[in-house]
């Protein structure tokens, strides 16, 4: 007789064998009782009465033979039939006993099958609506089991890739993805060893079926079943609107920013020149005049210039150009491009032959001099007349530390912390004289922080600053 | 004393600028530096140019009409006997694409026109020549 044993309805799937598709691993679990198994019970409980009620009938036409045919039975054989009529109404008894356990029993099975019925309908709803929302997903989804292999992919990936899952399916990643440059293979393989999600930015680029390229983020992450990773689901984003809008941003800018610059820079050029007297000596009331415009434009030029170089670093396109640099050569065109302006400011700007014993380093020479020169510059700005403005460069262990050192009128403590903010201006006497725009040293920050390096500064009210440059070597 | 300017005489140097204003006041600074100013208005006009007479430095604007100032450059660069002429490029230009793209071709320097001052900027000139074309 077979037995009935109830199965937990939500067990987790056994590791699969290798080799063999790994696609049930994450199918839904199947009801444990069977509608055969049901039927076949209450079958055969149907035979096993009949067989009984004919037992029984038998023995009982047995027992009234000698009733029937000997009209006086013997004392023994009396005995014999009363004992056998008895035993025959406590087999009947048991036999009903067990008839209406085993009925019981059955009643039991059937309402928990019709209730496993439901469980069952209710779960292959939840199925469908998984699959109508993982199929609707407008991204490319895909998931491969730890030995790289498809055990899934939404309408979208099939659409990209001209596969459809029935073809698909159990075949390795590999072969269904086509990329250009970096193999699929080499993230999956990341996530399955590392337990960890992993972004690729908007370089990669998926080759669909007809050849084309179709620029993609990709963002994979465990599937985690169990506490074990058991594969890797991963995201395709199409990010071609993206790259183009951004090629379009790209290209207002560096447009704006021409047609901007053209005219600034002409107004610079002719202001400096007429301030110089270079097309003619001016009156003094001129000269203070035509001082006021160039140092306008000057504010206007430094605006316009940090507006833009903040806006390529926040962009994040920013890329560097590094070489090997001298640090000397650095402070010494910084130092060049300077001192005219220290001289009129009647500081005394000097540079720290420390700079001869230290290593080269690999930076990006524009943009470390730029940041050198926007400290110095600062430092000039906020240094009263007969003030000292020192710039210098020494090794400190594995690092190059340039320092901007200035006799000014300092930063107040409570200034400290934000100084290196977007719009932060430090306000003060001096501050007057030359109006920054408050993303000088934002931007110099981002870009010691773009060579791995670190800024920082220390300050003393009314005596002056330091502003320090720590690279790598 | 020494006049500066003297010091620079001598050393010839090709501008190459579309914008009138711009060319006539670079034009007028270098000039009054002591340095010796051919200015152009086109890359094709610069080449012209070069035939005449080679310079010891090219200020070259990137936003030309016809060829342009990286295809100039490019073009310099690939002629034996004028790729050693130093370049500084000035533009309006500042994304990192056109810097990058300028100093690859063999610019030796590339300053966007508002970040330096004039007299900034006329420094630079100044060194870079003594850098790349000392005189005895």
């Amino acid at each position: 007789m077979a037995t009935l044993t109830e199965r937990p309805t939500q067990k987790a799937a056994p590791d699969r064998a290798p080799g063999k598709s790994p696609a049930s691993a994450f199918e839904l679990p199947r009801t444990s009782i069977e509608i055969g198994q049901v039927e076949k019970q209450s079958l055969e409980l149907f035979f096993l009465t009949l067989g009984m009620v004919l037992i029984l009938t038998l023995g009982l036409a047995i027992l009234m033979v000698p009733v029937v045919f000997w009209q006086r039975p013997t004392e023994i054989l009396q005995d014999v039939w009363r004992k056998g009529f008895y035993g025959f109404l406590v087999l009947s008894l048991l036999f009903d006993a067990y008839l209406i356990q085993r009925q019981l029993r059955l009643r039991q099975l059937r309402r928990l099958l019709a209730q496993q019925r439901s469980d069952q309908e209710l779960l292959l709803a939840a199925k469908k609506m998984d699959e109508a929302l993982l199929h609707s997903i407008g991204e490319g989804v895909f998931a491969v089991d730890s030995e790289g292999r498809l055990i899934l992919l939404n309408r979208r990936a099939q659409e990209w890739t001209g596969t459809g899952a029935r073809d698909a399916i159990s075949k390795p990643f590999a072969e269904v993805l086509h990329f250009e440059g970096q193999t699929p293979e080499y993230f999956v393989k990341q996530v399955v060893q590392t337990g960890q999600g992993l972004q690729v930015g908007g370089e990669a680029m998926l080759v669909r079926p007809g050849g084309s390229r179709m620029p993609v983020s990709i963002l994979a992450a465990p599937v985690l079943q169990d506490d074990r990773v058991r594969g890797c689901i991963i995201i395709f984003r199409d990010t071609s609107e993206q790259r183009a809008l951004d090629r379009m941003k790209d290209e207002f800018i560096s447009i704006a920013s021409h047609q901007l610059r053209t005219p600034l820079a002409g107004l610079r050029w002719y202001t400096s020149t007429l301030a110089e007297g270079i097309a003619g000596a001016l009156s003094s009331q001129q000269s203070e005049l035509v001082k006021e415009m160039e140092n306008c434009v000057g504010q206007m030029a430094t605006l316009v210039n940090d507006l833009l170089d903040v806006a390529r670093l926040d962009q994040g396109t920013l890329t560097l150009n590094q070489v090997e640099i001298q640090p000397r050569e650095l402070l010494a065109e910084v130092v060049s491009a300077l001192e005219s302006k220290a001289k009129r400011l009647q500081v005394s700007l000097l540079m720290i032959e420390e700079g001869s014993l230290c290593p080269p380093v690999h930076a990006d020479k524009a943009l470390i001099t730029e940041v050198l020169r926007n400290l110095v510059d600062n430092a000039l700005k906020y240094t009263p007349e007969n003030g000292v403005v020192k710039l210098s460069a020494q090794q400190e262990g594995q690092s190059l530390v340039f320092s901007v050192t200035d006799t000014g009128v300092g930063i107040p403590e409570e200034s400290l912390d934000k100084l290196f903010r977007k719009f932060s201006r430090v306000e003060n006497p001096m501050s007057k004289r030359e109006r920054g725009s408050g993303l000088g040293l934002y931007f110099a920050k981002g870009i010691v922080e773009k060579h791995g390096g670190t800024i920082c500064v220390r300050s003393v009210p009314s005596q002056g600053s330091t502003f320090y440059v720590k690279l790598p070597l | 004393m020494e006049d500066p300017s003297l010091r620079k005489a001598g050393y010839r140097i090709l501008l190459v600028e579309d914008e009138d204003f711009l060319r006539r006041i670079f034009k007028l600074r270098l000039a009054a530096e002591g340095y010796e100013v051919t200015d152009v208005d086109s890359g094709e006009a610069a080449w012209e140019a070069l035939k005449d007479s080679v310079p010891h430095l090219i200020i070259l604007d990137l936003y030309l009409p016809q060829m342009n100032g990286f295809e100039f450059l490019q073009r310099l660069k690939a002629h034996a006997s004028l790729s050693q002429v130093a370049v500084l490029i000035l533009s309006g230009l500042g994304q990192d694409a056109d810097i990058r793209k300028g100093l690859e071709l063999g610019a030796k320097e590339y300053v966007i026109k508002t970040k330096l001052t004039p007299t900034e900027l006329l420094e630079k000139v100044s060194r870079l020549l003594k850098e790349t074309a000392p005189r005895g």
